[in-house]
């Protein structure tokens, strides 16, 4: 095959895909329609809650008394801090230094909120505090569990990312970690201080 | 320091604050504590959405789509447990 025949497929290629209204939003527009189905989950959810504890507030609020504010807290500057880190790895890419180091970085922090939620949900298991105990607490395992799972799946996409760190994939894992943080700003207030 | 710094500095800043808050909660209404807690909340998703999620290079419409979104989302929460 000549060199003339192979231009016109390998041109194509390299055409930047047409995702249509998707093309306006920043990264990877596959990303951000999943981040996009996520918000509109958890939002549905979250509003599910709060009605459901204006339904039982006496419960909801002897329940929520029970859990560790602080540690909570503690979760949310250890997500921000790591959101952030992941936010330099991609600048850093961008201006042809290295992202490794803040991506490295932003990895090992964010595996502290999985060990601080282990130990809280260890202190509920061994109180008898389960799924079942009433329905804050179903909520509550639900929506936490719901979002460590989310939390050890950005650890594992990071993970990827810090092996193959192209500037696309590092924009779309940083993505995807971004949304893990941006559901944790909302359900932290939400399950641990909204009285 | 750099936006990205400066967007870390201040959530960093608004989660102490509604641990603070917390330890006044005994002594202020309960209403006031979760308007506080709710609106520190809903600035702090605004700041990670437009900095870290980067909404501020999307088209018009997307940020109009998504800070619109993030408005109902807390002003739904707000009105449900201020109404209690």
């Amino acid at each position: 095959m000549t060199e003339a025949g192979n231009a016109s497929p390998r041109n194509a290629d390299l055409e930047p895909a047409d995702w249509g209204p998707l093309s306006g939003l920043p990264s990877n527009p596959m990303m951000w329609l999943l981040i996009l189905g996520e918000l509109v989950v958890c939002g549905v959810a979250f509003v599910g809650f709060s009605i459901a504890r204006e339904l039982d507030p006496v419960t909801f609020e002897a329940s929520r008394s029970q859990l560790d504010g602080v540690q909570g807290g503690v979760n949310t500057l250890v997500l921000i801090t790591s959101g952030w880190l992941a936010a330099l790895s991609v600048r850093a890419k961008r201006r042809g230094a290295s992202p490794r180091p803040a991506l490295a970085a932003s990895i090992a922090v964010g595996t502290i909120f999985l060990v601080v939620k282990l130990f809280e949900y260890r202190s509920k298991l061994s109180a008898g505090i389960t799924v079942d105990t009433n329905d804050f607490f179903a909520f509550y395992y639900l929506l936490t569990g719901f979002h460590a799972l989310h939390v050890l799946m950005g650890l594992i996409v990071l993970s990827i990312v810090l092996k193959w760190d192209s500037l696309d994939n590092l924009e779309t894992g940083a993505a995807f970690w971004h949304m893990v943080d941006l559901i944790w700003v909302v359900l932290y207030p939400l399950i641990y201080l909204v009285r | 320091m750099t936006i990205l710094t400066r967007t870390w500095a201040i959530l960093v800043s608004l989660t102490l604050l509604s641990l603070t808050t917390m330890s006044f909660a005994t002594s202020v209404p309960a209403w006031m504590v979760n308007t506080a807690v709710l609106l520190a909340g809903a600035f702090k998703a605004f700041q990670i959405l437009r900095h870290f999620l980067e909404v501020n290079r999307a088209s018009s419409g997307w940020r109009t789509l998504l800070y619109g979104y993030l408005v109902a989302i807390f002003g739904l929460l707000l009105a449900i447990s201020v109404s209690a």
